[in-house]
């Protein structure tokens, strides 16, 4: 058994595409690729795949990872050449590794997230301050749907979540934040939260065009690394 | 930001539905063309949501068939589900192709396929959405031909004033024939009634307009008329004679969501042989066509190298009846079972016989088992020609508990011809014969959570089979009979699921309607019918207030006992099956004599006069 971590993009075809149909689609192009994934054992055998991390309806993404147990080595190379025919448009694999043995799966490693969101504001505004203000609160608080409670709220305080917000760039009304914030299992903050948290404390005047992931790291040794870099046999 | 129509669509309406994947329309496999080359847009239309309507083979195939043609571009369109048209509707976007996401009022062709009767109210609302006048007299030369097919076309007379035309039968060759004839239509800048003399020439189409219906004083039928030269007086379903030979695409279209059958559908025969007296499908697509071993081998393997699906299910109306079932059953499972890819056998009778192809086909799950005995007593299965009697049954059932299983499903019918309160006991008696039958299996050998589920649906005579002159059970009857059912069926291990029949009172309105039923169809419409088939939408009152509106009273249809001569709706269609021959399965139906399987030996019923040489194999 081979285990494979694969880094791709998700592009505006494939972003409606929930986490659940993005794992079938891509048994299938492994499928049609004869790539063989290995089966778990057991009474239902599956086949053995997960992401690092589900991705949000509408969100684009140009650092997905998807860890794969193939039965036999294939080189790299040829997996991405062959996968990359057999993805539907929207869908493009950017780096395949083969991992060391006992290397942890993507899941268990992803613990942050780089998401670049641009957004459009209906007048020019000096954000740089307001988000040194919004920053400088001393909580920010955002009700949050609990979709396995109903869809309750529960109000959280997203500030430690928010591990890095800036202004990448401007043009007259638009700005592109880049921000990295809390992944995976432990702590988890969904960048529509955040926008939520935003117009919370700013008011209504910006909308969202659009959000896009660009890298998932593991944090070792208080360092964010992308998790392509990490375990490469 | 300024967004053209379609990029709006995308950005601005699909994040505010449910379930966007619906409307996307790149899924793999799915066709995009440059309209640079295009002549013909053709909308495929299906009146229904798009987990059901994806999951139909007719459009697979014809999908495919229209896009191989290189001027054609063939894309899907189903009813947006209520939550995305409401969206449509308060921003203005009409009703839009998959694909290209282009408005399909300025398409060649809006076809829909009928599937069943309750999705019509959906072709009004989508021809509504769509911005297309509703009433096929009210279009004008810039707007799309309105078409239909699929077997509900039979009896199209509900539609009539609704669409343009219909195509009869099986669409494999007589579809491009109509594209012929309208590329030379197109190229010679003829006017929109021009077209639709054209396409009347080509066998099994159906131009509506071009007919006359006249009515005696009590509502029946007087006649059905050409009303102009050079028109059939009888339209005759179109045959492909060869299934070896037919088109099927070397590819499907693999959709992102889940749909409710996503898997290989591997069509292995057409038609049927049996001869069950209420089932119309057994009747409309005779005669029964087999594809060879060999052709089925390669459209398996074509279709699981373009498609990536885990699962091949074999499809036909009674896949036990395929000559050489095992031989196929044995061939795929050796090629593909290392690959993990599946096989699912539906529509087999169940016997000791085919049980065992089952149990190698189904490693693992043994969870149910799906019987279909239609009727209670020996005398009404004999009524309805179902050959199967209780001791096969009990017999199959043992077999399957024996073995393991726990879970049997038998599905009956209730208000079939000739039925009393002692047929639909029978109902009952036999289900507790099944779960004695569970229990004479040794505790240590028997699966466990025993669960024997009756279901009952609410018989709908339709045309073209022997109960086409035959009066639907009063709502008020079966509802007594299901009520007397529950009483009977409370013993723990037996579940008893019923169907409204309210639901099957308007089915059976539609299925043997004529054409004054167009204006009720668009009354009801009017009155926020939609989607009639899913329960959480379906409302009989409104439909009712339909009815008392246009006044139509639903009875004339459903309750009526019709005359032998009286001339029904659909008497200018020809299916090939005779009206002696229908006549006389009704006569022996009421004397509970049954007729043979017609793979034993002929029993007349028309089929292989339909088309010179005939077809019968």
């Amino acid at each position: 058994m081979i285990n494979l971590r694969l880094k791709f993009t998700k592009g505006p075809e494939t972003k409606y595409i929930s986490h659940l149909d993005l794992m079938r689609t891509f048994q299938r192009a492994l499928r049609r690729a004869h790539i063989p994934i290995h089966y778990t054992e057991g009474f239902n055998p599956h086949p053995s795949m997960s992401f690092a991390s589900a991705l949000g309806i509408g969100v684009t993404s140009i650092g997905e990872y998807l860890d794969v147990a193939l039965e036999e080595e294939i080189p790299e190379k040829d997996i991405m050449e062959r996968l990359n025919e057999t993805l539907p448009k929207g869908l493009e694999i950017v780096d395949a590794a083969v991992l060391k043995d006992k290397a942890k799966s993507a899941m268990a490693l992803v613990t942050d997230a780089r998401y670049s969101i641009e957004l459009v504001f209906k007048d020019v505004i000096d954000l740089e301050d307001k988000l040194k203000d919004f920053m400088a609160q001393s909580n920010i608080v955002v009700p949050k749907e609990q979709p396995k409670k109903n869809f309750e709220t529960v109000d959280v305080d997203i500030k430690p979540m928010i591990r890095e917000i800036k202004v990448e760039s401007k043009g007259n009304q638009n700005v592109i934040l880049g921000c990295v914030l809390a992944c995976g299992s432990k702590a988890n903050l969904k960048p529509q939260l955040l926008i939520e948290a935003l117009k919370k404390y700013m008011g209504d005047i910006f909308e969202v065009k659009e959000i896009k992931r660009i890298e998932l790291y593991a944090n070792i040794d208080h360092e964010l690394v992308p998790l392509s870099l990490v375990d490469r046999k | 930001m300024n967004l053209s129509t379609k990029d709006y669509i995308y950005e601005k309406i699909l994040p505010k539905v449910e379930k966007p994947g619906r409307y996307i329309g790149t899924e793999w496999n799915s066709v995009h063309k440059d309209l640079n080359d295009i002549n013909i847009r053709f909308a495929f239309c299906f009146p229904d949501s798009y987990e059901v309507g994806m999951s139909h083979l007719g459009m697979k195939i014809l999908y495919h068939l229209l896009n191989d043609q290189k001027d054609i571009y063939c894309e899907r369109v189903f009813a947006p589900w209520p939550d995305m048209e409401k969206v449509m509707r308060e921003e203005g976007i009409k009703l839009f192709a998959l694909e290209s996401r282009d408005y399909i009022k300025d398409f060649d062709f809006v076809g829909f396929t009928l599937q069943y009767e309750m999705s019509y109210t959906n072709i009004i609302n989508m021809l509504d959405l769509a911005d297309i006048p509703k009433l096929s007299s009210q279009r004008g030369e810039k707007d799309p031909f309105v078409v239909a097919g699929g077997p509900c076309a039979y009896n199209p007379e509900p539609l009539a004033e609704i669409i343009d035309f219909f195509m009869l039968g099986e669409g494999e060759e007589q579809m491009l024939e109509v594209m012929d004839v309208y590329r030379q239509w197109k190229a010679a800048g003829l006017k929109r009634k021009e077209l639709l003399h054209m396409v009347s020439q080509i066998p099994g189409v159906y131009v509506p307009a071009f007919y006359d219906v006249t009515y005696n004083s009590d509502n029946t039928i007087e006649s059905i008329k050409p009303n102009r030269d050079g028109v059939p007086a009888k339209i005759k379903k179109r045959v492909v004679k060869n299934l070896n030979k037919a088109y099927f695409p070397d590819k499907i279209i693999v959709p992102f969501i889940d749909i409710v059958h996503d898997r290989i559908m591997l069509e292995i025969f057409r038609g049927c042989t049996r001869g069950c007296r209420f089932c119309q499908a057994g009747m409309i697509y005779r005669p029964v066509r087999e594809r060879t071993l060999e052709e089925l081998e390669s459209i398996a393997e074509k279709l699981v190298e373009s498609s990536g699906y885990e699962e091949i299910s074999l499809s036909s109306l009674s896949t036990g009846d395929y000559s050489k079932l095992h031989q196929l059953v044995e061939k795929l499972m050796s090629k593909y079972s290392k690959d993990r890819i599946g096989l699912s056998l539906p529509s087999l009778r169940i016997d000791s016989i085919s049980l065992k192809l089952l149990q190698d086909v189904q490693k693992v799950r043994k969870s149910g088992l799906t019987f279909a005995p239609e009727a209670g007593t020996q005398r009404l299965r004999d009524v309805i020609n179902k050959n199967v009697t209780e001791e096969d049954l009990i017999n199959s059932v043992g077999a399957a508990f024996d073995s393991g299983y726990s879970g049997v499903k038998l599905y009956f019918m209730i208000g079939l011809p000739t039925e009393t309160m002692e047929d639909v006991e029978g109902i009952a008696d036999l289900g507790n014969k099944v779960l004695d039958r569970y229990y004479q299996v040794p505790k240590a050998q028997r699966g466990k959570g025993v669960n024997v589920t009756i279901s009952t649906s609410c018989f709908v005579p339709k045309p073209f089979t022997p109960f086409q002159w035959e009066p639907q059970d009063t709502i008020e009857s079966m509802r007594e009979k299901q009520k007397h059912l529950q009483q009977l069926l409370r013993r723990k291990g037996l579940t008893y699921n019923w169907h409204d029949p309210e639901l099957s009172y308007l089915e059976a309105v539609f299925a043997r309607g004529d054409r004054k039923l167009s204006k009720v169809l668009i009354r009801a419409w009017e009155l926020g019918c939609k989607f009639d088939s899913w329960d959480q939408y379906f409302n009989y009152e409104a439909w009712l207030k339909a009815f008392e509106d246009c006044g139509i009273d639903p009875d004339f249809y459903t309750i009526r006992k019709r005359d032998f001569e009286e001339v029904l709706p659909w008497n200018h269609i020809d299916v090939g099956i005779t009206k002696k021959y229908l006549r006389s399965e009704y006569k022996k139906a009421i004397k509970g004599e049954t007729t043979r399987d017609c793979r034993i030996a002929c029993t007349g019923c028309g089929i292989n006069l339909l088309q010179e040489g005939g077809v019968c194999k």
